[in-house]
């Protein structure tokens, strides 16, 4: 009933967790630092221009009217500028130094790696990373002050406000959209292939929840603040001791309780409600695999035995969308997948499970049934600390003790290698193909251990397409409910982004505007929109992407050049050229702006029957976090900034 | 006027320096000059009075120095501190102008929800809230929402929120606005009541007699300038005239001329001698007073209106 998906999502995981964390600071300190640097010249051209005062205590100046006695907070922040410019000082001496001496401009903001993966420049990486730690603290030690005094017994109040409010105007009516669906469904599933049914009912369902879940809770967040704004009631709140980190917490927090109520309990009817739909026989197969997947490489062996390893391979078969890598049948292509450290859980059962599927692209014509012959491919299997790619030994190897071949599992303990006897006959995207080897392979799995999955088309004149995640090492089974709700922790991260995001809209905007913006954030944060946007921001490449951004281009019309033909070297070209370069950085930061919303979405995952990783659930937690600390930033200083009554 | 007035404590609560408001456009440019350095004194124990017509800046003092406006130039200290300063606002009671409440609140929940917001004790504002309630005069209605309150009613219940810390300073935008006179007589005696307390008022209001009867001390805003400041004693009283009050007597010839006679004598000219008339507002209290306590009485056109009976 289940088959691999194709996806190129790249789910945050805890192994990456550290690197996205610096990578973070590193984007968000540099974020930091524009703003302080252009905070400190706006105030001293006021200073200069107009009222000769210097630069305020803390961005909001606040800092100051605290100031009473001994202002300890005001001289941290005073001491955390300092460092910072002293900082920025030396950075800009060495960028001048690099400009007109002889050395490369190295660039800070991002972790300077050599070919082999090791840091180069460490000093200045550790240089430039404690510069942005102490920016995002110098923007936000105010923030941090108010959070030391943050009220939990306030915090609740207008949670519990929030909820109330929301239930009392009605909002929760529009589930009952939710109860029509769950009525109604049964219209929209084709009942005909039973094994799409469990993949359609639960589509639709997490589909149907997380929009109304998502729809609602937005209008919820962008309304509330501004109609308390506009209808005054928010004087008799912001006149009593509340800090603005509360009201917007409170709110936040209030929106949140009340849909994560509602998505536990749409959950709870919705799973009821499809478990019960579904054929009797798919129910029994419902199935939350864990499953190991591999990095995927490509081996060109020549027929002298040579290999080259390349990260893409195969062929290009013309398709745009390039998801899929084809081999050449017959030829000396394979694809490999390496698995550094399998799980020790594998070595539970004699045999490991393997499961791929592929897609075909068949270049000659066959007799009319050639879609159930499928192609032929050779799988092999090698650890590769004990493989030593003696074919010969392998294949006339007996057991000394009774002369006689050995066994597959003694074979491939002995060996570190296996091969299917005979080539598996494998079939068009979606049919899965179900491979065992021994687990014997792996020996005792000590650390370090990486096993190798190499597969060759055999059949001439096909191509056969293969991914990095189509083909997976099956382990243990986990609880498919446990998991649907997994997939509903995914939309109810999705949901506190989105009421953050409203949030901190509506602190500044008013409602229809918030709702507008956050729409609008949600369009660009989705996969297709923000990949494009991250192709953008690349660095020209004229052999994958040629013919430049929009200036070259546009040059290139005027001209009626092609797109491969190099540009004549005039001050036109390199006007575009510098245009073009400026332009990316635009992309660079609109997509360090921009929330990576397909992270969210774990729909498939259940849909196909895969176990979601908790741990990649908590990175992905984690992310969500380091996303919103800078939006609600963002939405505390401008609730500051905010004249309530004007 | 206050009957009850005491000495002011020398205790500033809210001092005004200088304090300038400019509205401005999106694009920085002044649009209207709401206030101008303005200067004043708030003692500790006064009500004070804010008075002038519309768009005079009253309004715009109080939020600047709550903090809900910031100043273009000079300061608003209340307890010492700006408007910004969120701590100050434990010892503050506000009731806004239009009484901006929670209409889908009952009366407790509302007091509740400002109690919390107080950081409060669940036991304490429970207790506090139904005294309010009480005191406000809402036990009846206390649970119903307030979008089914009169304007009335809301007023009450927002003196009520403004009370639930129990302040020291307790700013009054139009306390008055949307009363009835037997409400606007309640919320004259709950002022003297609450400054009798200790408490420091600054109230601002367009009804000028409720102003005369509770505060010690005004100031006068035209245009976003003071104009006046003072006692309001001192300020309403003329110098040049002088008041006798006598009762137990009717009004003959013989005693207006006798009366003339002794004025003329002292250097005076007789101005007027006549009854004193009452007020209006003093007039309606006691005839729905008399209405509650004579079930059935109305009306007569031949009779006098304070003798008409049912009878």
């Amino acid at each position: 009933m289940f088959s691999a998906f194709n996806y190129e999502t790249i789910y945050p995981n805890m192994q990456l967790i550290l690197e996205y964390v610096e990578l973070w600071v590193r984007k968000a300190g540099f974020g930091a630092m524009i703003v302080l640097i252009i905070w400190s010249i706006w105030h001293l051209l006021k200073a200069l221009l107009r009222d000769g005062k210097w630069l305020p205590y803390g961005l909001t100046g606040r800092l100051e009217a605290e100031g009473t006695g001994n202002n300890w907070r005001a001289r941290l922040f005073w001491l955390l500028l300092g460092i910072s410019y002293l900082i920025i000082g030396y950075f800009i001496v060495r960028f001048m130094l690099m400009l007109f001496g002889n050395g490369t401009i190295y660039d800070p903001f991002t972790i300077a790696k050599s070919e082999t993966g090791v840091r180069s420049h460490l000093f200045e990486d550790m240089m430039t990373l404690t510069l942005c730690l102490l920016c995002i603290l110098t923007i936000s030690i105010e923030f941090f002050f108010d959070l030391g005094r943050l009220s939990f017994r306030r915090l609740y109040a207008i949670s519990r406000f929030t909820i109330v409010e929301a239930v009392r105007k009605k909002v929760l009516w529009v589930f009952l959209f939710l109860g029509i669906v769950v009525l109604f469904a049964s219209w929209f599933i084709t009942t005909e292939k039973k094994n799409d049914q469990w993949a359609q009912y639960t589509n639709l369902v997490l589909f149907v929840i997380s929009t109304i879940v998502l729809v609602t809770s937005s209008i919820l967040a962008c309304f509330s603040l501004p109609t308390d704004i506009k209808s005054q009631t928010i004087f008799t709140v912001t006149t009593k001791p509340v800090q603005t980190i509360e009201i917007v917490f409170g709110r936040i927090i209030g929106i949140v309780l009340l849909m994560t109520f509602i998505l536990v309990v749409s959950g709870a009817v919705t799973i009821i409600y499809v478990a019960r739909g579904v054929d009797p026989e798919v129910a029994k197969q419902i199935r939350a695999r864990n499953v190991a997947f591999g990095e995927l490489l490509f081996h060109d062996v020549s027929p002298q035995g040579t290999t080259v390893i390349k990260a893409r391979g195969g062929e290009n078969i013309g398709r745009l969308w390039d998801y899929f890598q084809y081999l050449s049948g017959g030829t000396g292509q394979e694809a490999v997948w390496y698995f550094q450290n399998p799980p020790a859980s594998l070595l539970k059962n004699k045999q490991i499970n393997l499961e791929a599927t592929f897609d075909i692209f068949r270049t000659s014509k066959g007799s009319s049934d050639r879609f159930e012959q499928g192609v032929a491919v050779q799988f092999y299997f090698v650890n590769r600390g004990k493989w030593n790619n003696n074919f010969e030994a392998y294949r006339n190897a007996r057991d000394p003790k009774t002369n006689l071949p050995y066994s597959a599992d003694e074979k491939a303990r002995l060996f570190g290698y296996y091969e299917l006897e005979k080539p598996a006959r494998v079939y068009d995207e979606g049919v899965t193909t179900f491979v065992s080897f021994p687990s014997s392979i792996l020996g005792d799995n000590p650390p370090g251990t990486i096993l190798e999955v190499h597969i060759k088309c055999l059949s001439s004149s096909q191509y056969l397409g293969t991914a990095k995640r189509n083909l997976y090492l099956v382990l243990e089974e986990s609880n498919w409910i446990y998991n649907y709700f997994k997939a509903i922790s995914g939309i109810w991260m999705y949901m506190i982004l989105v009421v953050t995001l409203s949030v901190v809209a509506s602190t500044y905007l008013n409602a229809p505007i918030s709702l507008l913006v956050t729409i609008l954030i949600v369009i660009l944060g989705q996969p297709a929109i923000l990949g494009y946007i991250y192709e953008e921001s690349l660095p020209d490449d004229p052999i994958n992407r040629p013919g430049g951004r929009f200036f070259q281009a546009g040059l290139r019309l005027i001209n009626k050049d092609n797109m491969v033909t190099p540009l004549a070297d005039n001050t036109a070209t390199r006007t575009a050229v510098a245009l073009d370069g400026s332009v990316r950085y635009v992309f660079k930061f609109v997509h360090a702006a921009l929330p990576d919303l397909d992270i969210y979405d774990r729909k498939i995952f259940v849909a196909e029957g895969f176990n979601i990783p908790e741990t990649e659930l908590l990175a992905t937690f984690i992310r969500l976090l380091l996303y919103l600390f800078p939006c609600l930033l963002l939405g505390y200083f401008l609730l500051h900034g905010r004249e309530l009554a004007n | 006027m206050a009957t009850n007035s005491r000495a002011a404590s020398s205790e500033s609560v809210i001092e005004i320096r200088n304090l300038s408001k400019v509205y401005l456009d999106f694009w920085g440019r002044k649009k209207k000059q709401a206030l101008r350095s303005l200067n004043l004194n708030i003692k500790k124990g006064e009500v004070f009075g804010l008075l002038g017509p519309n768009g005079s800046g009253k309004t715009t003092t109080i939020k600047l120095l709550l903090g809900l406006l910031f100043p273009s130039e000079g300061e608003g200290l209340v307890f010492g501190k700006p408007g910004t300063n969120v701590q100050k606002n434990e010892r503050i009671g506000y009731l806004p102008e239009e009484s901006y409440l929670y209409r889908f609140l009952t009366a407790e929940e509302t007091l509740d929800f400002y109690g919390r917001l107080f950081n409060i004790p669940a036991s304490v504002r429970r207790q506090r809230a139904n005294e309010l309630i009480e005191k406000v005069g809402l036990s009846r209605d206390k649970k119903r929402t307030l979008k089914e309150y009169s304007k009335g009613m809301r007023q009450r219940i927002g003196l009520a929120q403004a009370l639930i810390n129990d302040p020291d300073l307790v700013i009054l935008d139009e306390p008055t606005s949307g009363l009835d006179p037997i409400g606007t007589k309640w919320m004259k005696n709950l002022i003297l009541e609450l400054r009798d307390q200790g408490k420091t008022i600054l109230m601002c209001s367009h009804r000028l007699e409720d102003v005369q009867d509770v505060c010690d001390r005004i100031a006068i805003l035209y245009d976003g300038e003071l104009q006046e400041l003072g006692a309001v004693d001192k300020l309403l009283e003329v110098e040049e005239m002088v008041q006798l009050t006598a009762k137990g007597m009717k009004i003959t010839d013989k005693l207006r001329s006798e009366l003339a006679e002794v004025i003329n004598r002292n250097g005076g000219s007789v101005d007027k001698i006549d009854h004193p008339t009452t007020t209006l507002e003093d007039l309606f209290l006691r005839i729905v007073e008399d209405s509650k306590a004579r079930p059935g009485r109305r009306y007569m056109p031949t009779g006098k209106a304070d003798q008409a009976s049912t009878k």
